[in-house]
Formats: structure tokens, sequence, C-alpha cells
């Protein structure tokens, strides 16, 4: 893993800069019904804050999340939801991904699609952040070059 | 769109593409690339496709930037090799005719916004109709991505776990 660049302006500077970057990769996945933006971009937002952290803190990152495993089954889990989720109207005789026959009852089925692409959008969010994190440990690896 | 913006972007363009030829060192490249990515979504945004300037913005400008620099770490630059000059002949060519290709089918698109080119007459005009109604959506293509394509979407998502799990795999450390 990349080596700590240890810095009094970095350690003080991670923490408000990771909080924003986050909340705006939140908003622009739940906003992304009306405004540009939703899953791919707020995830790859989301995994670009965890990848400041890691290049920061090393492998000292305190965070569960932020281990091979956990990254690659955070990518597992959001392609799984997603798999989930297209599967659901099929119990109910339905075509794949119709999200109008979503068990929701109180719902108008305009209502109904429009929660469907809300759990789209995270899973997919989820999938993306996880596999950036996961391609950046990869790539950034224990080898170090010889100076 | 403005011809000036655009005339301005596209300069800019060529410039930074004969920049990027011209420069030596991998670090600068790169640089290079991430700004031509940048410029590429503005020049997105200013054609009105925001969703996929956003896109290019985040992955092509910012995250790929990040994890070529990280596989700079990895790469000597004494062992970066100079092609000789028949390679380079072989190179331009290639690129030459490519080009050439690129531009004589330049006739074939339709003009820009033209309301009765192909793709605009066929699906989209239902898709911008029924949009809202249909899923209480307003912006479309989130509409589109996650709803009438939603099965490309699954799919486009499953296939860049795939991507993953073989960086993984082939990178990876031993855990």
């Amino acid at each position: 893993m990349t080596a700590p660049f240890d810095s009094l302006m970095l350690r003080v500077l991670l923490g408000p800069l990771v909080a924003c970057l986050q909340i705006f990769a939140l908003y622009v996945v739940f906003h992304g019904h009306t405004s540009p933006g939703g899953g791919f971009q707020g995830g790859v937002l989301l995994g670009a804050s965890m990848i400041l952290m890691m290049l920061v803190h090393g492998r000292a990152t305190p965070s569960l999340m932020l281990s091979q495993r956990g990254s690659a089954a955070l990518a597992a889990a959001g392609v799984l939801a997603y798999a989930t989720l297209a599967a659901i109207p099929l119990l109910a005789g339905r075509p794949m991904l119709d999200y109008a026959a979503l068990p929701l009852p109180s719902l108008e089925p305009a209502q109904r699609r429009w929660v469907g692409i809300l759990i789209v959008e995270a899973s997919v969010a989820l999938a993306v952040a996880g596999v950036m994190v996961s391609l950046f440990q990869s790539l950034a690896g224990d080898k170090e070059v010889s100076p | 769109m403005n011809p000036y913006i655009g005339g301005l972007l596209s300069v800019m363009l060529v410039a930074l593409g004969i920049a990027l030829i011209r420069v030596r060192d991998l670090f600068a490249t790169m640089a290079l690339l991430s700004a031509f990515s940048g410029l590429i979504a503005v020049l997105l945004a200013v054609l009105g496709a925001v969703d996929v300037a956003f896109t290019e913005a985040v992955v092509g400008a910012s995250i790929s930037t990040v994890l070529l620099m990280t596989l700079l770490r990895r790469i000597d630059p004494r062992e970066v090799v100079r092609q000789g000059p028949l390679a380079r002949a072989a190179a331009l060519a290639g690129v030459g005719a490519i080009g050439f290709v690129l531009l004589w089918g330049i006739d074939a698109l339709p003009p820009f916004g033209d309301p009765q080119s192909a793709p605009t007459r066929h699906v989209a005009p239902a898709y911008i109709e029924r949009a809202l109604q249909d899923t209480a959506t307003p912006n479309v293509v989130t509409a589109v991505l996650a709803d009438y394509r939603s099965f490309d979407t699954l799919i486009e998502t499953t296939v860049i776990l795939t991507a993953a799990m073989a960086c993984i795999l082939l990178l990876g450390r031993k855990p």
C-alpha cells in the first residue's frame, strides 16, 4: 500500500475535504432523478474520497472498507443488490426489471419506478465505489520501484 | 453552440494533442492527458450533454489520472524505450489512415441538433414525452439509464465488477 505522506497540513485538511467529497457524492447519487449525475458518477466520487484517505494515511487507514477484501465485497454487494432488484418482478410473474411490479402497494406505478431507479442508483454507486478502490489497491500493490 | 467557444476548445485540444506527442516525461504525459479529458468534459457540457460531461470529468480527468499516477510508481523511467524510426513511421501511417477514414465518414453524420435526423426521430421522442409520467423522474437521462435501458446498466455494472476481479487476480496482493 502507498506510504503515508506525513504532513500536518494534510492531516488537518483531509477530514473536511473527505467529508465534503462524500456529502457531494451522496447528493449526486440521490439527486440523480432531477439533476445531472447518478450512481456511476456518485460512486466514482465516493471511491475517490476513499482513495484520498488511503493516499494520505497509507496502511494505517482506520476502516474496514479499505482492505482489499472489503472493497471487493462492496463491489460485489452492489451488483448483487442490483441483480436482486432485477429478479423481484419475476416473482410477481412480470418481466425482469419491471419496477412497476415492486411490492409497494401504497404507491402509484410511476412512483414505484421512481423507487426502483433510486435503488439502482444506490447499488451502482456501491459497485462503482468498490471497483475504484479495488483497482487502486491492486495497482498500488506492495512492489516499490528501486530508486 | 457558440462557434467561438467551440473553436477555442478545438484549438486547445489540438495544442494539447501536439504537446502530448512532443513531451517525453511520463508524469507530464499524465498531467496533459488529464487536462485533455477536462477540456473534453467542458466541450461536452457546452454541447449540452451534461451527464456525459460529468462522467468524463470524474472518470477521465480525475480517477484515471490518479490510477495512472499510481502505476507510475511501478515503472522505472529508464526502462521506457523510444521506438526506432521505422516503428514511428508505421505508427504515423496507421494513425493517418484511421484519421483519413474518420474524416471521410464525417459527411454521413447528421448536422448537430438536426430534428429530422434518424437518432432524434427513432425512440428518443417517446422517452422524452413519457419519462415523467412513466417514472416520475424529470431527468430523462436517468430514466433511460436506470429504467428503460436498465438491462444494459445491469450488465455494464457486471462488466466493471469483472474488470476489477481481473485486476485483483492479476495484480493484487496475496491476502
